[in-house]
C-alpha cells in the first residue's frame, strides 16, 4: 500500500499544500452531502417564530431567517442539493462533450468544421445567458436547472477533448495502431480515450466550481430550486430583503459556496500538477 | 599552445589559484536534490580554456556536461546545489557574482548558442530585432547603429543578404539560417568565452558542416576562449584544440584532440569511439556479413546510479579491463598538461584490443535477388486546402512529397535510404504501412497495391514499423506487456497464458527482462524504450520491418547495441530492413544497398559489395559523404558545401533537383532537363547529367595532412 502510495499521483497531490487544502475542503463538503440532515440540530423547514430573523446564539448558532427557521440547520442540508447540482451538471457535460469532441477531433475534416463552427456560435453565448435561455423553454425547475448548465458547458469540454486528441492524434503510437491495421474503434477507445481522460477530469474539476455558481445564480433569479427547498442560491435570493435587518443572512450561504467553490478550484490545480509532474518544475 | 602556468598549480592544490586569463574551473562539483536524495552530477570537475582558444567536451547524455555549461553562465536549475569549487573568467569569480553583475556578463562576455536553434528564438520577434536586441542591451548604440552592427555580423556569419534576413520571423528561415542568427548574437558583443552546447545536433549533416567551420573560422579571427560541448568525437576534430572526456560527472580524459583521437588512454574513450563506425577506416575494410563488420563494439552494463555511486573507479562496472583494485582504490585524473586518463591501469592497457563485439553463429545471408518487396512509380502529395481557398478558388499548391519513387527490398536484405530532413525518406516508409495515400503501386507476395485500402491483413502482419522518438511511439498509458502483445492479439489467436509466454520472449529476444511486462513507458530508459517498440515491430514475424530514423535520438553508445540487436535479429530471423538514417556513415556500415534520396526522388541507388562507398557517386552524396565527421587526427576531408536554402517542395525545380544546389552543376541542361538515371556499375544508378566515368574520376574526399608518426606530447 504504502509502496503504490509513493511517487504516485495522490502523494504529489497531498504534498503540495494548495492541493491539500482543497482535499480537505472537498471532504468536509463531501461529509455534508452524506450526512446533510443528520448535521443539523434542527428541522431545516421548521419555524421558530419566535426568534425570527437573530443573529447566531448558542441555539442558532448561524442565527434564523425571517420564518426563523435555523440558517446552520439549513446550510447543512442544503449542501445535498447544491453539490450534487454542479457535480452532475458537469458530469453530464463532460461526457457529452467529450463524445463531441473526441469524435470531431479523430474524424476531421468536413464533419470537424461544421462540428466547431457549432460548439463556437454557442460559445459566443454567455453560460449563464443560454442556460435561463433553455431553462425559460423548459420552465424553471431543479432538473431543468441542471440540465441547461451541463448544455451550456459543454461546447467548452468539446473544444478542451477535441485539442487533445488532435495532439495524441498524431503522435507516434497512434500511426503504429493505424500501420497495423487497426478499426477506429479499438483506436479511439484503447489508444486515444485513456489519454484524453486525465486533461479531461482536470478541467472538468475546475467546472464544478463554476457550475456551483451557475446553479446558485439561477436559483438567486428564481430559475432553479424554488422555495422552500434549502438550497444556497435560493437562501442568498431570499435573504436580500432583510440583508440590511440580518446580514448574516446573506454571508453564510454565500461562505458556503465561495468556499466549495474555491475547494474544488484548489483541488482541480493540484490534480493538474499531480498528473503532470513535468509541468510548473 | 602551452597553456598558463596556473593550469599546473590548480590541478592539484584545491586552493584554486587563479589562471592567469581565460576560464578556469577548479574541483568543480554540483548536486541536483531530488527526491530520493541527492544526485551528485559533477565531481571536482577541473578545466582551462585559455584566451584564444578551443575546447571540446565530450560525454554522453548524463554524463553533466551540459550542468557544467550551465554553472559556468550560472543558470542552473532550480534544485541544483553547487557542492564546491571555483569558476573564474580571466580572474573574476563567476559562482559569486551579483545579480546585475551576471546579467551584464551574460550576452557580453560570456555567449552561448545552443542545440536547438527553433528553441532558442522567439517566434514573435523578427531575427534583427532579436540580434539587436542584445548588442542595444550591452553597448550603448541607438537603433540605427545596431542595425548596421546586426547587418556586419550577419555577413561575417557568411549569410547573404543580411537585410532581408533581419526583416524575417525565425519560422521563415531554415535551421542553418537560424543557428548562424544565434551564433552571431553570441559574438555579437565579442565576448571573452563562447559556449556551445551540442549547436549542431539538430541539423542536417551538409548544415553542421557549415556551422562547424564557421565556428572555427570565428574563434581563430576573433581570438575567444571556446567551449564546445558535443557528444560526437568527429566534431571536437573539426573545432577544438585540446578535449576533455566526461563520463558520470567525473572528467576521465584529456588532452590534445590529436593525441586522444590516436591513442584514447581511457577505456571509456576508446570504446565511445569504437560504437561508432568510421568512415575513413570503412573504406580499407573487406565487406560482406560474413566477415562480421556490422557488429559495434559497445558497453556492458549501465551508466552508475548517481545517488550512490562506487567507491573506485566510475566506470569499473562497464569496464572490460576491470581489475579488483579498480574497485576500490580512488581514481584521479593526474595534473599536468599532457594527456591524462583517470585510470589505474591506462599504461598498461593501452595497446591491448578491446574485447570484439560477438557475432551470431549462423547467418542468414541476403537474398537481394528474390524481391520481397517492390514499389514502383509511388507519389505522395500533401496539402488539403481550405473552405475559404475553395470558396476562393485558390488553385491548389500541394507540397511534392515523394516523386516517382521505385525501390525493391529483397529478401532478408538491408536496404538504407538516406537524406537530409524534407528528402522524403519518411514520406515513403509512411506509404509503405500505409500511412499516407499515394499513388503507384506496391506490390508483395504477388498481390498488387495502389492504395492504403488494398493493404490487407497479412501485408500490415508482414510489414511492420519502428518510429524514430520511442516517446512518442509507445502509449503512455499502456504496459509494456499490452504494447507488445496487441499485435499477437490482432493478428492471432493465442490464449492469454500463451500471449504472456510470447510476450517474456520477445522481451527476451530484445534483450529485456521479462519483468518489464507490467512497466510503463516512463518507467524505461530512451535505449529500453526502443527495444520494446522493436520488440512490437517483432512480435507478428514480420517479412521486413521499416526503421525510420530510430536511433537518432540515442547516444552513440546506445545506438551501436541497438544497430547489434538489429543484426542479432536479422541473422536469427532473416528479417528485411528498410534503414532510413540522415547518417551516410551509419547507412554505408550497415546496409547492403543504398538508396540516396533528394527533395522526394531517389537520386543514387547502390549496392555496398566493396564495403564502403567510393566513387562515382552522386555529387549530392558526395555532399553528405564529406559531411560526415571523422574521429581521425591528420585527417582533412575535401570541403563540399552546399550554398543556398533546399528549395521548396511546392515548386521543385524543374530540371535536375539537386541543380539549384549542385557544385558539380554542368550549365543550363541541369536547369532544364531531369537527369536520366543511368547506370554506373553492377547494381549501381545514379541520376545525373555527368557521366559516370567523370564522377569516378573525382579526388578521394579524405587526404592525410601528416604521417602517422608525428606525435607531440
Amino acid at each position: 500500500m504504502t509502496d503504490r502510495f509513493r511517487g504516485s499521483w495522490l502523494e504529489r497531490l497531498l504534498t503540495n499544500p494548495l492541493g491539500l487544502a482543497g482535499t480537505v475542503i472537498l471532504l468536509v463538503a463531501a461529509a455534508q452531502v452524506a450526512l446533510g440532515p443528520a448535521l443539523a440540530p434542527y428541522d431545516p423547514l421548521e419555524f421558530h417564530p419566535r426568534n425570527r430573523l437573530e443573529g447566531p446564539s448558542l441555539a442558532f448558532w448561524f442565527g434564523t431567517d425571517q420564518f426563523g427557521r435555523d440558517v446552520f440547520s439549513r446550510v447543512m442540508v442544503g449542501a445535498r442539493s447544491t453539490i450534487l447540482f454542479g457535480v452532475v451538471a458537469t458530469v453530464l457535460s463532460t461526457a457529452a462533450g467529450s463524445l463531441v469532441g473526441i469524435v470531431s477531433g479523430y474524424v476531421g475534416g468536413r464533419i470537424d468544421d461544421v462540428i466547431m463552427r457549432a460548439t463556437d456560435s454557442f460559445m459566443a453565448i454567455p453560460n449563464l445567458l443560454l442556460a435561463m435561455l433553455i431553462i425559460t423553454v423548459l420552465g424553471p425547475s431543479t432538473t431543468n436547472a441542471v440540465l441547461a448548465v451541463a448544455v451550456s458547458f459543454t461546447p467548452s469540454m468539446a473544444r478542451i477533448a477535441r485539442s487533445v486528441t488532435l495532439s495524441v492524434r498524431t503522435r507516434d503510437f497512434v500511426h503504429a495502431a493505424v500501420a497495423r491495421g487497426e478499426g477506429a474503434a479499438y483506436i479511439v477507445l484503447r489508444e486515444i480515450l485513456p489519454n484524453v481522460v486525465a486533461p479531461v477530469v482536470i478541467e472538468s474539476s475546475i467546472r464544478i466550481a463554476f457550475a456551483i455558481m451557475i446553479g446558485a445564480t439561477l436559483s438567486f433569479l428564481g430559475l432553479g430550486a424554488q422555495p422552500p427547498a434549502s438550497d444556497w442560491g435560493l437562501m442568498v435570493s431570499e435573504a436580500r430583503s432583510f440583508m440590511f435587518r440580518n446580514p448574516w443572512l446573506v454571508v453564510w450561504p454565500s461562505l458556503a459556496i465561495g468556499s466549495v467553490a474555491i475547494g474544488f478550484n484548489l483541488f482541480g490545480d493540484g490534480l493538474r500538477d499531480a498528473l503532470n509532474p513535468r509541468v510548473g518544475r | 599552445m602551452t597553456p598558463g602556468a596556473g593550469a599546473n598549480a590548480g590541478a592539484g592544490a584545491g586552493a584554486g589559484a587563479p589562471a592567469d586569463g581565460g576560464l578556469a574551473v577548479r574541483g568543480l562539483s554540483v548536486g541536483y536534490r531530488t527526491p530520493r536524495g541527492l544526485a551528485q552530477v559533477l565531481h571536482g570537475v577541473d578545466l582551462d580554456i585559455p584566451p584564444g582558444t578551443a575546447v571540446g567536451l565530450v560525454g554522453e547524455s548524463g554524463s553533466g556536461k551540459s550542468t557544467l555549461a550551465y554553472s559556468i553562465v550560472r543558470y542552473l536549475a532550480d534544485n541544483a546545489r553547487v557542492l564546491g569549487g571555483t569558476v573564474t573568467l580571466d580572474g573574476e569569480d563567476l559562482l559569486a557574482a551579483s545579480g546585475p553583475r551576471l546579467q551584464a556578463i551574460r550576452g557580453s562576455v560570456i555567449g552561448m548558442v545552443y542545440q536547438d536553434p527553433s528553441a532558442a528564438l522567439n517566434p514573435t520577434l523578427r531575427l534583427g530585432e532579436q540580434l539587436t536586441e542584445g548588442i542595444r542591451r550591452h553597448e550603448a548604440l541607438d537603433r540605427r547603429q545596431a542595425a548596421r552592427r546586426g547587418a556586419e555580423l550577419l555577413d561575417r556569419v557568411r549569410l547573404p543578404d543580411p537585410e532581408s534576413i533581419m526583416r524575417r520571423f525565425p519560422h521563415e528561415g531554415s535551421g542553418g539560417e537560424k543557428q548562424r542568427v544565434l551564433i552571431a548574437m553570441a559574438f555579437a558583443c565579442r565576448p571573452r568565452l563562447l559556449v556551445f552546447d551540442e549547436p549542431t545536433t539538430a541539423l542536417d549533416a551538409t548544415t553542421a558542416a557549415g556551422i562547424l567551420d564557421l565556428i572555427r573560422g570565428l574563434q581563430e579571427e576573433t581570438g575567444a576562449a571556446v567551449l564546445y560541448i558535443t557528444h560526437d568525437l568527429g566534431n571536437v576534430a573539426r573545432v577544438a584544440r585540446r578535449v576533455n572526456v566526461i563520463y558520470a560527472g567525473r572528467v576521465v580524459e584529456e588532452g590534445r584532440v590529436d593525441d586522444v583521437l590516436r591513442r584514447p588512454r581511457h577505456p571509456y574513450t576508446r570504446i565511445l569511439m569504437a560504437s561508432v563506425p568510421n568512415p575513413y577506416r570503412e573504406s580499407g575494410r573487406e565487406s560482406g556479413r560474413e566477415s562480421g563488420r556490422r557488429r559495434l563494439t559497445t558497453f556492458a552494463g549501465l551508466p552508475p546510479n548517481l545517488l550512490s555511486p562506487p567507491a573506485g573507479c566510475i566506470f569499473v562496472d562497464r569496464c572490460p579491463f576491470v581489475e579488483e583494485r579498480c574497485r576500490t582504490e580512488p581514481v584521479r585524473l593526474p595534473g599536468g598538461t599532457g594527456h591524462r586518463a583517470a585510470c589505474l591501469r591506462s599504461g598498461e592497457i593501452a595497446g591491448s584490443p578491446l574485447p570484439a563485439p560477438v557475432e551470431a553463429g549462423a547467418v542468414n545471408e541476403p537474398a537481394g535477388d528474390q524481391p520481397l518487396l517492390e514499389a514502383n512509380g509511388l507519389e505522395v502529395r500533401y496539402g488539403r486546402q481550405s473552405l475559404i481557398e475553395q470558396v476562393l478558388r485558390v488553385p491548389p499548391e500541394p507540397v511534392h512529397a515523394l516523386t516517382d519513387a521505385d525501390l525493391v527490398i529483397g529478401r532478408g536484405e538491408t536496404v538504407g535510404l538516406v537524406g537530409e530532413s524534407g528528402c522524403g525518406k519518411s514520406t515513403l516508409a509512411r506509404a509503405l504501412v500505409g500511412l499516407a495515400s499515394f499513388r503507384g503501386t506496391i506490390r508483395m507476395g504477388g498481390r498488387q497495391i495502389r492504395g492504403p485500402a488494398d493493404m490487407a491483413d497479412d501485408y500490415r502482419r508482414a510489414v511492420q514499423i519502428v518510429f524514430q522518438h520511442p516517446d512518442l511511439s509507445l502509449n503512455p498509458r499502456m504496459t509494456v506487456g499490452q504494447i507488445v502483445g496487441r499485435p499477437l492479439r490482432l493478428y492471432g489467436r493465442l490464449s492469454g497464458r500463451e500471449r504472456e509466454e510470447r510476450v517474456s520472449a520477445l522481451l527476451e529476444e530484445v534483450r529485456l527482462p521479462a519483468n518489464y511486462a507490467r512497466r510503463r513507458p516512463h518507467e524505461l530508459s530512451g535505449g529500453e524504450k526502443q527495444r520494446v517498440a522493436i520488440a512490437r515491430a517483432f512480435a507478428p514475424r514480420p517479412e521486413l520491418v521499416i526503421c525510420d530514423e530510430i536511433t537518432s535520438g540515442l547516444d552513440v553508445s546506445v545506438q551501436a547495441s541497438i544497430l547489434n540487436l538489429l543484426a542479432d535479429l536479422q541473422d536469427e530471423l532473416g528479417t528485411a530492413y528498410l534503414f532510413i538514417s540522415h547518417d551516410l556513415n551509419l547507412v554505408q556500415h550497415f546496409a547492403d544497398r543504398i538508396v540516396v534520396m533528394y527533395l522526394g526522388r531517389v537520386v543514387e541507388r547502390r549496392t555496398m559489395a566493396g564495403g564502403a562507398i567510393a566513387p562515382p557517386f552522386h555529387p549530392y552524396t558526395e555532399a553528405l559523404l564529406s559531411a560526415v565527421p571523422v574521429p581521425e587526427p591528420g585527417l582533412e576531408a575535401r570541403q563540399i558545401r552546399l550554398e543556398g536554402p533546399l528549395p521548396s517542395p511546392k515548386r521543385p525545380p524543374a530540371g535536375c533537383c539537386f541543380s539549384t544546389r549542385c557544385p558539380r552543376r554542368l550549365g543550363p541542361v541541369c536547369d532544364g532537363e531531369p537527369p536520366p538515371l543511368v547506370e554506373a556499375g553492377a547494381g549501381h544508378r545514379l541520376a545525373c547529367h555527368i557521366s559516370p566515368a567523370d564522377l569516378a574520376a573525382v579526388e578521394p574526399i579524405w587526404r592525410r595532412i601528416e604521417s602517422e608518426g608525428t606525435e607531440t606530447a
